[in-house]
């Protein structure tokens, strides 16, 4: 029983990770209908970024909560500024081109920032300075640590934000208007080329905020390509909630880290990756929109 | 052109517009005019550009030559969405509202650029007024809605940013009688407050009955135009959109 609540904690916590990448996949899809691939890398760039930060306030030997503030603003800023770059220079020019090169060029942008990574940041893997300093917590039977809180507590922050900026805002509201109808919300005077890029900023801050968390949850282990497995995780989720959904995002995310968790800790670790997939076909198989996803078919 | 009694612009004014998708022509060379006041009904049979036309005044579609004008301004070098802020508003083919919102919501978006609190709550007063199922299901998904509340919401939604010109694109599609009656009552009323429109219907009969003036359109080329009763006797017409010979109950004397 100690353990599976133990592993309970490690999956949510692993999985909030995986919801806050999905979010990202999940609202560029929604306004673009476009598989965002080059998300993951963009929470990489946020992980290096925090890297360079956090070693330039010299917060290894000298964690703060400020250090640990900055450190997590600079990440996401910088991200959401490469999410809105590559919106502004990539996909805006060829939106009026095929879906299909779009995606491509999402794959090519995906493969620049993961090779172009390595050739800026250097291929060999880095350590992010610890912002806070790790300490275990004991709960009970519980074993929980610093950094697991942080993970969790950041992130239910942000999705807690993301929920009340989507919901209660003007601009919230605009942006559900244009990721049901493009042309629809411009007759409502919705200046839609800034919305999208806004969904871009938001999705990208959030990879960014769990770059620094991926470290976070790996000891500060980095490398150039570190947002591929992550990336792909939280791609399923996104599918598997219902891409396009928020809170399916939120949800599939959490659902893949607690079941990999315990695969993991009950199962031949062979079985945690395979896991993932299968239960990503298993739902769309009974569930094809995901599970609280609304996209039907589309009618002619 | 015979004037009337105003040497003032008129409110809206297509001047040899063509639209092209690809290598087909949508619209060849159409022109027309609509003054304030007025009520004018664009009739045509599928693929005839109705809908191109209504997109192109509002900045959805550009055209390939000719210009669009607005009280006198260029139309069609203005961005889609700052059509709504020069006093035009569209009721989309297949009202196109959004589904996933509240039916607050959706109204509410209608007056995104409106930032005078009270003028949004007068705009919704007046809505609800024209269209009481709306005011009962205010927390209502729109998507749940049925097909004639949703084109209520669509027409309700357009006039939360108070237009002077409402453009509607066959706001009778695939919607019950009684609900078309409901929806044309309004229409008419919205028009008699002082709101001009311009309508595209399917159905010529109703649209020559409740319009002032009419243009015909046949694959992409205004056919004919002059006010209704006499577009009505037209023998093309007659054959084409009427259903020449038959008799139908309720039509106009
Ligand atoms: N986005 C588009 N791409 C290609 N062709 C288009 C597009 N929109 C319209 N067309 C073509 O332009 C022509 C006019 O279409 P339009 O929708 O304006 O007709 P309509 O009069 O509104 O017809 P309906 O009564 O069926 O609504 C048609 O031949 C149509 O196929
Ligand atoms: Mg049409």
């Amino acid at each position: 029983m100690s353990t599976f609540i133990q592993q309970l904690a490690n999956g949510v916590s692993l999985g909030s990770i995986y919801a806050l990448i999905a979010l990202g996949y999940t609202m560029v899809f929604g306004v673009l209908k476009l598989i965002n691939f080059a998300h993951s890398d963009v929470m990489m760039v946020g992980a290096y970024v925090a890297f360079f930060v956090a070693t330039g306030l010299n917060a290894g030997p000298d964690p703060s909560i400020a250090s640990a503030l900055i450190t997590f603003l600079a990440a996401m800023a910088g991200a959401a500024a490469l999410g809105i770059a590559i919106e502004r220079l990539v996909y805006r020019p060829l939106r009026s081109a095929s879906r299909l090169s779009l995606l491509i060029a999402a794959m090519g942008m995906s493969l620049l920032l993961e090779y172009g990574g390595q050739v800026v940041f250097g291929p060999q893997h880095r350590r992010v300075p610890d912002v806070i300093t790790d300490e275990r917590i004991v709960l009970g039977d519980l074993n929980l640590t610093v950094h697991k809180l942080i993970i969790l507590g950041v992130s239910v922050v942000l999705m807690l934000g993301l929920h009340f900026f989507v919901n209660k805002t003007r601009t919230g509201t605009a942006m559900r208007a244009v990721s049901q109808n493009v042309d629809a919300a411009k007759l409502m005077g919705v200046n839609t080329d800034f919305i999208i890029g806004l969904t871009f900023a938001i999705g990208s801050a959030l990879a960014g905020a769990a770059g620094l968390l991926v470290a976070f949850h790996q000891q500060g282990d980095i490398d150039p390509l570190m947002g591929v497995y992550p990336g792909l995780k939280a791609f399923v989720a996104a599918v598997l909630g219902g891409i396009g959904s928020i809170y399916g995002a939120m949800l599939g995310g959490l659902l893949i880290g607690v079941a990999e968790t315990f695969v993991a800790a009950y199962l031949p670790s062979s079985f945690r990756d395979t896991i993932t997939f299968s239960i990503l076909i298993l739902v769309l198989l009974v569930r094809p929109a995901g599970l609280l996803g609304k996209f039907k078919p589309e009618k002619v | 052109m015979s004037a009337t009694g105003t040497v003032d612009a008129p409110l809206l004014k297509l001047d040899a517009v063509s639209v092209a998708f690809g290598g087909i022509r949508a619209l060849d060379g159409v022109s027309l005019e609509v003054r304030a006041g007025e009520m004018v009904t664009l009739i045509g049979a599928n693929g005839a550009g109705k809908t191109t036309t209504l997109r192109t005044i509002t900045g959805l579609v550009r055209p390939v030559s000719g210009s669009v004008w607005h009280a006198g301004d260029r139309l069609d070098t203005v961005r889609a969405d700052r059509i709504v802020a020069r006093g035009i508003a569209m009721v989309p083919e297949g009202r196109a509202i959004f589904g996933n919102l509240t039916v607050k919501e959706n109204l509410r978006l209608g007056a995104y650029l409106v930032r005078d609190v009270a003028q949004i709550r007068r705009a919704l007063d007046h809505n609800f007024a024209l269209f009481p199922r709306l005011k009962e299901r205010e927390q209502q998904v729109a998507g749940t809605l049925s097909g004639g509340e949703q084109q209520m919401l669509a027409i309700a939604r357009a006039l939360m940013s108070s237009p002077r010109l409402l453009l509607l694109d066959e706001p009778s599609l695939g919607i019950a009688p009684i609900l078309v009656q409901a929806i044309f009552e309004a229409v008419l009323r919205i028009r008699r407050e002082g709101t001009t429109v311009l309508l595209v219907e399917q159905n010529a009969h109703l649209a020559l009955d409740t319009s002032d003036r009419a243009y015909v359109l046949e694959t992409g080329r205004v056919l004919l135009d002059g006010i209704c009763s006499v577009v009505k006797s037209d023998p093309r017409v007659k054959e084409a959109y009427l259903g020449e010979g038959v008799e139908v109950a309720g039509g106009a004397p």
